[in-house]
């Protein structure tokens, strides 16, 4: 028996004793080390690099700008938007924007050299905000536009690339009809604005590339494996059966590391100085690489006054920095997921992505998700007060049942949304006192991803030893020990003796990648179906040798059981297959079916839900306030390991906490980054969390993954800031729509409550 | 600048290394000790995920340099050998991706050094010396508290 | 990062060539070493990690490890003399600075975190120059002096840099002292406030804002200057919620 059991997790021995092998640890005979020169100006044109002083350096073996490019390359990348290249060619987009790179035997020899190549900027007017961009008159940072593909979408979804100036994807959903609005009582319009973080994951980005003999080998800390190895392909122009990923550990994701970072720059200068280069950035290029979307939400609510919800109209604006990366992939989930899971009439959301002079925002940990969690929960209750109904009645009212569909042509909704709501709030302990609130919110995500394939590979050897090939990245998630437990529970035997092989592109059966909370409930589909091939292939192998029907016989411990007889399968496959034994082997596959009713185009795997309720004091002396309580809930369906799970929901909220509290990157108007260092861009420490602090694990029993699980890992990330605010708004009646919830912000609201009650 | 021997101490092995006194602690480490566990991150002291302990108090090593060390106790995570504090890491599940574990270990065993009985309060204020991402801090609490009470009862 | 004038470039201590290293032996030797150019001087190191990550590489480390003049707590009548190398976990502990001025010895003990506290040194927080850095704080509201080799100096004066070492700062005593450090809302806002039977004085800071100067009577802050406002916080929430901070700090020091 392995599920639903905390075994101690597999990576255990090599990340407690230090020996665990991340890429920041990969070194290859004859490396060199590879620097970048970046943009110190938020948008301009490139009118001249030289970097000719930099090639004769000492100990440079290649130097990469626009003119080192070889043609017959696509030295460009992105999702749907083909839009970034690798070095900067004509123009530079955001301080932070690589224009040249240098590998030499030592990281100061690059250095040195990136400091003798000159630069020639003219400056551009800089939108470095989504008022900016959108501003009449302002500068296009894609005058001519960039490569880009709409995906296919079902009933009632849209989408469009570069639908105005500054726009380069715009998604959109509707519902019903709009003649309900004048149906209603009550109309609201509210306006939220969601602030922007970095993933801050302690592993820098880093890849070793390595290019000989027609063959490219990357070692690189990423997320998706496949899809990084399609896109070199693409770059490059080589067969992907000529390009090799491999990720060890990966020291943290949360969504910044999928698709190409380091990876084509480091592979370029391989390929330049023959010679295996590794490229890795420090902290404070993180932030210049890849972070979460700020967002503005404006959403436009038509209710009923006994507080049923009728209709709702969103536009959102997604500040998606200099490059489209994931932005296109946001939109559509946040611009899907804006109406929560409540029941209405009609809906009509519009979500657009902004190109601002700013680092390229892209995958992160809530994915759209918690933009629209922060925007809808904080509505609900605010229209629920209006109303004069409490926030638990107003969503009492509304939340979607039980297997109801969140939108016409959906998957019904796989968890009891209420009873997550009061389990919650039963295990919070709020006793009312002047100056403290309760606040709580229901957070929502289509989880699983969108007509994702998954694949996977068990093997057993003849001594019953698992392999388990399987391409989920283990980021921290506890995917190299949650499979194992899969595995094992279908071949009757312990989770210990399955392993998961090192991936590498080569070998691991395919998959899109680690993302949207997709590991148990999809990639853990093909891994059960995998096994359970196994499985049967194993018995179907041992009926033939013992003349039984299969179905007559059981697998344990890697043995046969029949009745009372219990023979082990060694000696039977060396019996039948000689000295050297026998392997089997076998593959499973899932993906949800594609359908064009589904408004993504495939009906959503399973939901994620994470509900939240957080009790708060405040100071009204100085505007603070604190959290004494916050308490999360997931939904694992059936939890695979009750610990993972934990693990996966305390983290989570906890970025969601400090997202309400305080972290939040600042950039100025000229597109400066101001705090985007270790010392003063603040992430959440050990002494920061609320005086109780608990995360529950909930097994309501209705997942479409092995035994009834579902996915966890961003669901209680979702709904924390809304609960939180929601908290300020009982405790002092002051109601803050932008984040974070600044000690200031809190005064200032104090003050104005104040001067409002004091009007006659 | 020319080498010298810096003679130190390494998880409990007599080592002599002939280098810059000016090389970075943790470059040393790494490339010259194979101490994989020390790990870098933010090359500002602030992260934490390169802590050793340098007679016995936690210090960040990619703020240090070879010569500040010279004739020291040095310990990395790689010299802990089933301890307590990895026992009690591994039952609680107190590591997720796991880059900043080691720092972690070592922080948690110079507070254990410090002070056998911590609070919870006072584990969480030590403990807010160090950056984890991943676990929301919670479980490493929990585990530090656990070995804590392990160790006192089989001192 | 560094920003030569074309570009950015991120530099670590790991990616500047190694510096050449003076053990200073004596405070004169360790001047001398100093004056040179491209020299930087190492306490406990915990803030020199920064400064490679500008793109500062000194060509030479002065270790002042040595200078054991530079350590110790002396408590006379008049003042209190802390030698510039004692760091924030031995000083916060010593019992002769507990004994006569625990407030100050509590907020020591407050300043960056327990890893931190080991290595670093009172001298260097103050020589850092940097505004997330606290202890200038804590003594422009004692009236510290900064005593180096080449003069004294008070904590508003060394944002310009010195030519000389810090080698102590002296703590001047005062009948019915009585220091409060408040740090609860650190890193937006935070006060020291120090009183003593012929008065005393706050002082306000944030961790982009140098420290600025506060009387006691001035409850609401009214001469805090305009331009006390951050990426964060704004003039008006400074005066608001320093002065309910300075309400609160009085308010405690005169109950204790």
């Amino acid at each position: 028996m392995s599920i639903g059991l905390s075994l101690p997790r597999a990576d255990g021995a090599e990340k407690l004793s230090g020996r665990a092998t991340y890429t920041a640890d990969i070194a290859r005979p004859g490396m060199l080390h590879a620097k970048l020169l970046r943009s110190s100006h938020a948008h301009a044109k490139l009118l001249r690099v030289d970097a000719s002083r930099a090639r004769t350096a000492p100990g440079v073996h290649a130097v990469l700008t626009r003119e080192d490019v070889p043609s017959g390359l696509m030295p460009i990348y992105g999702y749907f938007i083909k839009d970034q290249p690798i070095v900067a060619t004509d123009r530079v987009r955001y301080i932070g924007d690589i224009i040249a790179a240098v590998a030499a035997e030592t990281e100061a020899q690059a250095v040195a050299a990136l400091a003798l190549i000159e630069v020639e900027y003219e400056a551009l007017p800089v939108v470095a905000s989504i008022e900016a961009a959108l501003a009449e008159g302002a500068p296009e940072l894609f005058p001519t536009a960039p490569m880009g593909i709409v995906p296919a979408y079902g009933e009632g979804a849209r989408g469009a690339l570069r639908p105005a100036a500054n726009i380069c994807f715009e998604f959109g959903y509707r519902m019903g009809e709009p003649s309900v609005f004048d149906t209603c009582d009550h109309v609201f319009e509210d306006e939220f604005r969601f602030s922007r973080m970095w993933h801050y994951h302690l592993e820098p980005f880093v890849s070793v590339a390595d290019v000989r003999d027609g063959r490219i080998e990357v070692w690189s800390s990423n997320q998706n494996p496949f899809p990084l190895r399609k896109e070199l392909s693409r770059i490059f122009r080589m067969p992907e059966n000529a390009i090799t990923v491999r990720v060890p550990y990966v020291g943290g994701g949360f969504g910044a590391k999928n698709n190409c970072k380091t990876e084509p720059a480091a592979v370029l200068l391989s390929m330049l100085a023959q010679r295996p280069v590794r490229l890795a950035l420090t902290l404070e290029e993180g932030f210049l690489t890849n972070t979460q979307h700020a967002a503005i939400l404006r959403l436009r609510t038509g209710v009923m006054s006994d507080g049923r919800l009728v209709a709702r109209q969103s536009h959102i604006e997604l500040d998606s920095g200099a490059y489209s990366d994931a932005s296109p992939l946001v939109a559509e989930k946040a611009g899907y997921r804006i109406p929560g899971p409540y029941q209405w009439e009609h809906v009509d959301s519009l979500c657009r992505c902004v190109m601002t002079n700013t680092a390229p925002a892209g995958p992160f940990r809530g994915f759209g998700g918690t933009q629209a969690a922060w925007a809808s929960e904080s509505q609900i209750d605010m229209i629920a007060r209006r109303l004069g109904l409490s926030p638990l009645a107003m969503r009492q009212k509304n939340l979607l049942k039980l297997h109801q569909a969140f939108m016409p042509g959906e998957s019904g909704v796989d968890s009891d949304l209420e009873d997550g709501l009061q389990t919650v709030l039963a295990a919070l302990h709020h006793t009312p006192a002047p100056d403290r609130g309760l606040g709580f919110a229901v957070g929502f995500k289509d989880g699983g991803g969108v007509n994702k394939p998954a694949q996977a590979r068990v093997k057993v050897s003849t001594n019953g030893d698992v392999f388990l090939g399987c391409g989920t990245v283990e980021i921290g998630q506890g995917a190299r020990t949650a499979m194992p437990q899969i595995v094992a529970e279908i071949l009757g035997t312990s989770a210990a003796r399955v392993r998961v092989a090192p991936i590498d592109t080569d070998h691991t059966p395919f998959d899109q990648g680690t993302n949207a909370s997709s590991g148990v409930a999809v990639m853990g589909q093909a891994v059960a179906r995998a096994a359970t091939a196994v499985r049967d292939q194993v018995l179907a192998f041992a009926a033939a040798r013992m003349g039984a029907p299969p179905d007559t016989l059981r697998l344990e411990d890697w043995h046969i059981i029949r009745g009372n007889e219990r023979l082990p399968l060694g000696p039977m496959i060396m019996r039948h297959y000689g000295g050297t034994g026998f392997e089997f082997t076998a593959d499973g596959f899932f993906k949800s079916e594609a359908d064009h009713h589904a408004p993504l185009e495939a009906r959503c795997v399973y939901w994620e839900i994470g509900w939240a309720a957080a009790e708060v004091e405040v100071d009204r002396g100085t505007g603070q306030f604190t959290v004494t309580q916050l308490v999360v809930a997931g939904d694992a369906g059936r939890a695979i390991n009750p610990m993972l799970c934990r693990g996966q929901d305390e983290g989570s909220a906890i970025m969601g906490y400090a997202q309400a509290m305080f972290e939040t990157m600042r950039y100025d108007a000229a597109g400066e980054l101001l705090n985007g260092d270790a010392l003063h861009y603040r992430v959440p420490l050990a002494d920061d969390l609320p005086a109780r602090f608990t995360a529950l694990t909930l097994e309501q029993g209705h997942g479409p993954g092995p035994f009834g699980s579902k996915g966890l890992g961003e669901g209680a990330m979702l709904p924390v800031t809304a609960a939180i605010a929601n908290a300020l708004h009982d405790a002092v009646g002051i109601r803050i729509t932008e984040l974070p919830l600044t000690p200031e912000r809190v005064l200032h609201a104090l003050d104005q409550l104040s001067t409002a009650k004091a009007l006659p | 600048m020319p080498p010298e021997t810096i003679r130190f101490t390494l998880d409990g092995r007599d080592v002599a290394i002939t280098a810059e006194p000016t090389e970075p602690l943790a470059h040393a480490l790494r490339e010259s000790f194979a101490a994989q566990g020390v790990r870098v991150a933010c090359s500002r002291a602030v992260c934490g995920a390169c802590t050793v302990l340098v007679d016995g108090t936690p210090a960040a090593s990619c703020a240090m340099f070879l010569w500040q060390v010279e004739g020291a106790c040095v310990e990395t995570v790689a010299g802990l050998r089933d301890h307590p504090l990895q026992q009690a890491f591994a039952r609680h599940g107190a590591f997720q991706c796991g880059y900043c574990t080691g720092g972690f270990l070592m922080l948690a065993k110079a507070l254990l050094a410090e002070n056998p009985s911590p609070s919870r309060a006072e584990i969480a204020e030590y403990l807010s010396s160090n950056i984890c991402r991943c676990t929301g801090y919670s479980v490493i609490i929990e585990a530090v508290e656990q070995a804590a009470a392990g160790m006192r009862a089989t001192a | 990062m560094f920003r030569p004038a074309h570009g950015l470039i991120a530099t670590t201590v790991h990616t500047a060539p190694r510096a050449a290293l003076c053990r200073a032996g004596s405070v004169a030797e360790a001047v001398a070493a100093l004056a040179q150019p491209g020299a930087a001087a190492v306490a406990g190191g915990t803030d020199l990690c920064a400064h490679y990550n500008l793109g500062e590489a000194p060509v030479l480390l002065v270790c002042l490890a040595r200078l054991d003049t530079l350590r110790g707590i002396e408590v006379t009548p008049g003042e209190i003399r802390i030698g510039a190398l004692v760091t924030h976990a031995q000083g916060s502990r010593d019992p002769d600075l507990r004994a006569v001025l625990p407030g100050f010895a509590n907020a020591w003990a407050m300043l960056a975190n327990p890893r931190v506290r080991h290595r670093a040194t009172i001298g260097g927080n103050i020589m850092a120059r940097h505004t997330r850095y606290e202890m200038s704080l804590l003594l422009m509201a004692l009236g510290a002096r900064l005593v180096f080799t080449d003069g004294t100096r008070s904590p508003a004066d060394i944002w310009q840099g010195a030519p000389g070492l810090l080698t102590h700062i002296a703590i001047p005593r005062h009948p019915g002292q009585r220091f409060l450090y408040m740090r609860g809302l650190r890193p937006q806002l935070t006060l020291a406030v120090h009183c003593h039977d012929g008065g005393g004085m706050a002082a306000i800071a944030t961790e982009w804002l140098r420290p600025q100067p506060v009387a006691l009577a001035d409850t609401g802050l009214e001469t805090l200057p305009e331009s006390f406002a951050d990426q964060v916080i704004s003039h008006w929430y400074a005066r608001r919620a320093g002065a309910t901070l300075l309400a609160r700090g009085m308010e405690a020091l005169h109950a204790a």
